[in-house]
């Protein structure tokens, strides 16, 4: 058009449709891989019974994620979820095959997960530590303390518990499988905190500006043990989930869960110093992320470049979401 | 009665001389990391073989950081063992400690992991090692032996669920399943993904191939460990292809491998270790008393278990019992050799010479 006007075409769409397109960017990638995926897969993506079996593989990484978020938004970090996943995925297995009560086997994860969560919230709030730092050290402690616990053994499900304790991992209601419910229902209150309460609002202006919240009145230790508390509980839930979909569990296992949680939050365009994120955003490129894997793995691509593709994905996201803010 | 007292007597001093007290060895160990039941068997086997030499055994654990087990080397040294074992973490990184034992005067012997040089016979005595390889071979031939009886010949479609990419275990373990390969051309390796050695990741990988894969199309899954195996047999269960089961192969010769042989669902499994301790101290102690030096490469024996014949399910049986009688994960090397012997079935690896050339053992 008209270069003389002094912009070009694609100049002139990022300055009327910059910010809306940046909003969208991530369902435009997540259509578009549904629909390559889909026609790479000659068809075999697009059923349903393909696309809930993906909603579950991802349904665990979702609910840290969730969790993650929460922690995020206040500019922290919280590098221990995948220590506490092992750690309650041990637990859980050793309630059920010590006979406990359904009950007892659903609190006893998520409890010891909202504990190890409000240490954390202790050593960033208390002793003043950096949250990459505290997480850090928490990680090794939660999973060291998973290795005693264990004896650095893997805890098997005795065979008649496994059929009983499936519920968390390996069942359906109707064709929903559970660990999507649950997926739901946790992204569900999530949102609801996040958007809805004073919680969610203290939340992000801690992440905005902390001297300013604190000046305005807002209990800024207060909110962080409660952010901390909740991803460490979403952490255990997600082990209970972990040892009932495998009927085993390890203190070895859910590594990868902390980068996992942390890579789709940034994704989604959330900013590492806090203050700014969509939830929604973040358990999009859950899902994206978890698309990439299975995919790939169903067209038999090189495993060798599968990190790569990925990688590239992430940068792609990265700058159009993220653009220039920071 | 007196002549008995005199000669008793004469005796006395002599008594003195060869009670003397025996020089009582101290071997040290550096392990790589402990984070495994695998690894924490491989720590008991060689404290029950130190005990049974009757050995000082110090040790320790390198936390999977090559910094923190070049620390620990230095620390076992300052204790002047008369001989070090070391399991390096990785390889590169663990090279200093052959110059260090040397300056140390303290014989090395590698175990389960090497470094970047080869033995060479002087101070750096000798790496005891389980050819992944071979293992990964012999479980093809196993997996590829069944799906020949099934289809009347041998061909066939088998995926190929691997290890850690990158890591030095699954590429050996790669090479091994080429190898088997080139016996059957008719065997197609229809997919090839990694499962990274992990339950979780595995039954995901699989569930996706067996979407893509339908019935017919695939005869066998060759597994990269018992924990991908138990993924992958979950997967299958789950998608109702009944078809595959008892067609899953995996590696480590772990208990809850164990129990999928007896179900019919895993076909077979091959132990790499843990119990290192028998030829590790046999090369060891026959160094330090008799001066007898190790060959360069010591391959350990390594158990097939197989549920394609009845004896051999015996042996499952048997092993897993064991286990679960002992409360451990695995079953040690001398169940499966007694088993063998009472059921009439192979006691020893029949290792092909293109394994053993790879480390110029021929």
């Amino acid at each position: 058009m008209s270069k003389q006007a002094g912009m070009t075409i694609a100049a002139r769409i990022k300055r009327n449709y910059g910010e809306m397109l940046r909003q969208y960017v991530i369902w435009i990638i997540l259509l578009v891989l549904i629909l390559v995926s889909t026609a790479l897969s000659r068809g075999v993506f697009f059923t349903p019974e393909n696309l809930l079996h993906l909603l579950r593989q991802i349904s665990m990484v979702a609910i840290v994620t969730t969790g993650q978020m929460f922690v995020m938004l206040t500019g922290g970090l919280d590098l221990s979820v995948g220590s506490v996943v092992a750690l309650n995925s041990c637990i859980a297995v050793m309630a059920v095959n010590a006979n406990q009560s359904g009950f007892v086997v659903f609190i006893i994860p998520v409890l010891v997960g909202t504990v190890i969560g409000i240490l954390n919230g202790f050593m960033v709030n208390v002793l003043g530590l950096v949250p990459f730092v505290a997480t850090l050290a928490m990680l090794i402690i939660a999973r060291g303390f998973a290795f005693v616990l264990t004896g650095g053994s893997p805890q098997y499900m005795l065979p008649d518990a496994i059929e009983r304790y499936g519920i968390y991992g390996r069942e359906s209601i109707g064709i929903v499988p559970i660990p999507v419910l649950i997926m739901g229902v946790i992204f569900c209150i999530g949102y609801f905190i996040l958007h809805r309460t004073m919680l969610g609002q203290h939340i992000y202006a801690i992440g905005n500006n902390e001297e300013t919240s604190a000046l305005a009145g807002i209990r800024i230790a207060r909110t962080k043990y409660i952010v901390y508390g909740l991803c460490g509980m979403f952490a255990g839930l997600t082990g209970l989930i972990y040892s009932s979909r495998l009927s085993y569990g390890s203190p070895a296992v859910a590594g990868s869960f902390n980068f996992d949680s942390i890579i789709p939050i940034i994704m989604g365009g959330a900013s590492l110093s806090g203050g700014s994120g969509s939830l929604s955003n973040a358990i999009v490129c859950v899902v994206i992320m978890g698309i990439l894997t299975s995919v790939m793995n169903m067209l038999n691509v090189s495993p060798f470049i599968q990190d790569g593709v990925k990688g590239i994905i992430l940068l792609f996201a990265i700058y159009f979401v993220a653009g220039k803010k920071k | 009665m007196k002549r008995l007292l005199l000669v008793v007597l004469a005796l006395v001093p002599l008594a003195g001389t060869t009670t003397a007290a025996p020089k009582k060895y101290l071997i040290a160990f550096s392990q790589a990391v402990m984070t495994h039941p695998w690894r924490v068997t491989m720590n008991n086997d060689m404290e029950f073989y130190a005990k049974k030499y009757g050995v000082d055994f110090i040790w320790l654990d390198g936390n999977d950081d090559p910094a923190t087990q070049l620390n620990g080397v230095k620390n076992l040294l300052t204790k002047k063992p008369d001989l070090l074992f070391a399991s390096p973490c990785k390889a590169e990184p663990m090279a200093p400690i052959v110059q260090w034992a040397k300056d140390a005067k303290v014989p090395l012997i590698t175990i389960d992991r090497g470094l970047p040089m080869e033995p060479d016979g002087e101070n750096y005595l000798s790496f005891v090692i389980a050819d992944l390889a071979w293992q990964q071979y012999d479980m093809a031939n196993i997996l590829i032996d069944k799906i020949s009886k099934k289809n009347g010949k041998a061909s066939g479609g088998i995926l190929e669920l691997m290890g850690s990419i990158g890591s030095s275990a699954a590429n050996d373990q790669h090479r091994g399943l080429q190898e088997s390969l080139k016996k059957y051309p008719d065997i197609k390796v229809v997919a090839s993904q990694a499962g990274d050695y992990d339950r979780n990741t595995s039954l995901r990988v699989v569930e996706n191939w067996l979407k893509m894969y339908p019935k017919g199309s695939i005869d066998g899954i060759l597994c990269a460990n018992d924990e991908s195996a138990l993924g992958a047999i979950q997967a299958v269960k789950e998608a109702g292809r009944t078809e595959l089961l008892g067609f899953i192969t995996g590696v480590n010769g772990q208990r809850e491998g164990l129990k999928a042989m007896l179900d019919g669902e895993m076909l077979a499994t091959n132990m790499n270790g843990p119990y290192w301790g028998e030829a590790s101290f046999k090369a060891a102690m026959d160094y330090l008393q008799k001066g007898i030096k190790p060959a360069k490469y010591i391959m350990v024996l390594m158990p097939s278990y197989r549920a394609d014949n009845p004896n051999e399910l015996k042996r499952v049986k048997e092993a897993y019992d064991y286990c679960v009688l002992k409360n451990v994960q695995y079953p040690p090397i001398n169940v499966w050799v007694e088993s063998g012997k009472r059921l009439g079935l192979p006691i020893t690896n029949d290792i092909p010479a293109v394994f053993k050339q790879h480390y110029g053992l021929m």
